[in-house]
């Protein structure tokens, strides 16, 4: 759909966090499609590793994961750059973890199993300023 | 019995006290009467001996004035006729017997008689003394007395001259001669005696008497000390109905009346007793049941608790797979919806397979997760006992635990035996039972760690028991707290982190299940949780197994 507009020589580059391969492997697929530079990672430690060494424009993460959790990463990511947008998604979290995300930065914060259209809409509308 | 042996003795002690004072008294009183009576006697016998003897003087003074023998022969046979008279012997003034008679032939000591009669010759009255033969045991009582005469000595012709009335005979008085006789002692001896039997028969009489007086006051005494003491046993035994039935105003009738008091009051605070016993009893079922609600309800709050602590982890299992599932299903309906049936290649439809097996595989997981739910809420509304096997409650508590295990960068490790024997138990319980020594497991150890559950069998006590043993490697606890864990409402946590509720319900359910729950730690080393359920018995084994399968088979579809 939005093929047309995107520039293939300055690819908007993504980072995907969640231990959960399923959840890894759909929104890869996804965001593919979309035409992102794509990086993921399975665990926290991972995560922090790949941002310290790549500039992203957006992090996609998930909360809840066994050692360094969501809001390490989000806290590390706003650390090294404020303008990198992160969006939250979990399985379950309490409103305490969730206002702790919005204090944090974060752009986002969606529970899983979310709707395929509103986190591309998201997503676009954060990289690509486009409307949602 | 002993008290009868007592009772004997008291009546002994009083007759034998009593009879002794009496007997003392009887024998001192005799003795002295008989000292009495003796003397009594003796001086009788004395002063009969000085009046036979001084009428032999005065009867012999003719006689020895014209030394006429036969005239003092006649006097001594006269005094011999008394009965206890054993010689008489008159002397004249030189000393020259002038008549004797000797019943018994004794024979006198001469030189006794000299002194006997120089003495009464010089002086005048009675000179007497004891004398106690050889021969026989009885002595005599010899005694002189002085002949004397107030008639002048003249020639023999001359008696008959006739004195003035107013001369003077006390000055012409002479002594002529010596009068003398042996009282026998035979006599007073005899009396002596008689009157000694008489006395001592009649202490002896009274001392019987005394004695029999003595028995009956004691019986007296004793009879209705008796009463008392069987009414006593009575009562020791637990008869209270008994009554002491003693008519007397004395002090052992106020005696048996206080006594009967005393077993009115005893059997009014017994009845008292046995009431309040009985209402205790009813206020102990009472609280017993009570304590029984808020026992279950407690363990049905922490149930909830548990359910709550673990709706987290439930939700993240089952969000994961949900969100495969709705993203890919979507992705692949747009997809397929952007292309007409002719543009499809066989990569799309690769693709497009591949999207469905993800959904399709998330989907398997999604129903093990509810399966494993319902199964527990079944489990939660039942709560039966059933033959479990303890390895696959230990796998089904992982299904939900499992997650916060690898959140915790907790390293599992899993030795499960290779078959157990079953034990009867709820599934839903000990399941609880152990994911609250895990979740306390993950809480000691904040930094991670090690886990190592280990089932198995072991003999306790000569009986099988199946075991599940939960290591950790967190702080571990001291063994003050050690013993305090398994309370109500112990926690180390912060206030609404934990209620101190989990180890004591599951001190509660495996006490249920008749089985043990152990802990032993050692500080900065870890701590060991042992859970112990005794086997189910052997004969019903081989059901049971059957009956395991039967359940476990379709359900273990993960």
């Amino acid at each position: 759909m939005s093929q047309e507009k995107r520039k293939l020589t300055q690819k908007e580059k993504i980072l995907i966090v969640d231990d959960e391969e399923i959840m890894r492997s759909f929104l890869l697929d996804v965001f593919m499609d979309e035409g992102y530079d794509l990086d993921s990672a399975a665990n926290g430690e991972e995560a922090l590793e790949k941002i310290s060494r790549n500039q992203y424009q957006l992090i996609i993460t998930d909360i809840r994961m066994p050692g360094v959790d969501g809001t390490e990463v989000l806290k590390k990511a706003k650390e090294l750059n404020p303008k990198t947008e992160v969006i939250i998604i979990t399985g379950y979290a309490s409103p305490q973890i969730k206002q702790e995300c919005q204090k944090l930065g974060a752009a986002y914060y969606i529970a899983k199993p979310f709707q395929i259209n509103q986190i591309r809409a998201l997503v676009n509308k954060l990289v690509r300023e486009e409307p949602v | 019995m002993k008290i009868p042996k007592l009772q004997l003795g008291l009546k002994v002690k009083f007759v034998l006290i009593i009879s002794f004072m009496i007997l003392f008294t009887s024998m001192i009183l005799s003795g002295f009467l008989i000292q009495k009576q003796s003397n009594l006697i003796q001086s009788e016998m004395e002063k009969r001996g000085r009046s036979l003897v001084k009428n032999l003087a005065y009867n012999s003074e003719y006689g020895v004035l014209i030394e006429n023998e036969k005239l003092l022969a006649t006097l001594i046979e006269g005094l011999m006729r008394e009965e206890d008279v054993t010689y008489a012997l008159i002397y004249n003034r030189e000393g020259k017997i002038l008549s004797q008679m000797d019943h018994r032939k004794l024979h006198i000591k001469k030189d006794l008689d000299q002194e006997i009669i120089s003495v009464a010759l010089q002086e005048e009255g009675f000179f007497g003394e004891y004398h106690f033969t050889q021969e026989g045991e009885y002595g005599f009582y010899d005694l002189a007395y002085t002949i004397k005469t107030t008639k002048v000595e003249m020639p023999k012709e001359e008696l008959g001259v006739i004195f003035d009335k107013d001369m003077d005979l006390k000055r012409l008085e002479k002594k002529i001669g010596v009068a003398r006789i042996g009282l026998s002692l035979v006599t007073m001896r005899k009396e002596m005696a008689r009157m000694k039997s008489i006395v001592v028969l009649l202490t002896a009489l009274v001392v019987a008497i005394a004695i029999l007086l003595t028995f009956a006051l004691v019986n007296l005494i004793i009879k209705p000390v008796d009463k008392l003491v069987g009414a006593t046993e009575r009562i020791a035994k637990g008869d209270l109905s008994q009554v002491v039935q003693v008519d007397r105003k004395d002090e052992i009738g106020k005696l048996a009346q206080a006594f009967n008091q005393m077993t009115t009051s005893l059997k009014e605070s017994r009845k008292q007793i046995e009431d309040y016993s009985r209402n205790l009893e009813k206020k102990v079922e009472e609280r017993t049941k009570e304590l029984k609600e808020a026992q279950a309800l407690l363990i049905q709050t922490e149930k909830m608790a548990a359910v709550g602590q673990l709706a987290a982890g439930v939700a993240h299992e089952l969000n994961n797979p949900l969100g495969g599932i709705l993203g890919y299903s979507q992705f692949a309906i747009e997809k397929i919806s952007s292309k007409t049936p002719q543009d499809l290649t066989s990569d799309d439809v690769s693709t497009y397979t591949q999207y469905l097996k993800d959904i399709e595989c998330q989907s398997q997981r999604c129903k093990t997760i509810v399966q494993n739910l319902l199964k527990f809420a079944r489990a939660s509304v039942e709560d039966s006992f059933e033959p479990l096997d303890l390895n696959l409650v230990v796998q089904d508590t992982l299904v939900f635990t499992k997650h916060q295990l690898d959140m915790a960068k907790v390293k599992l490790v899993l030795e499960l035996a290779d078959s157990l024997p079953p034990i009867m138990g709820s599934s839903n319980q000990l399941q609880q039972v152990c994911t609250n020594v895990i979740l306390n497991a993950l809480h000691a150890m904040p930094q991670g760690g090690e886990l190592r559950i280990v089932t198995g069998v072991e003999e306790r006590e000569s009986k099988k028991v199946a075991l599940i043993e939960f290591t950790d490697t967190g702080y571990g606890i001291n063994q003050e707290n050690l013993r305090k864990i398994f309370e109500p409402f112990y926690t180390t946590k912060k206030p609404g982190e934990g209620t101190g509720l989990g180890l004591s319900v599951s001190y509660g359910i495996i006490r249920d299940h008749n089985g043990e729950i152990l802990a032993k730690s050692e500080i900065g080393k870890g701590t060991t949780f042992r859970v112990l359920l005794p086997v189910a018995e052997t004969q019903k084994n081989q059901k049971i197994h059957d009956k395991i399968k039967e359940i476990a088979v379709p359900e273990s579809g993960r």
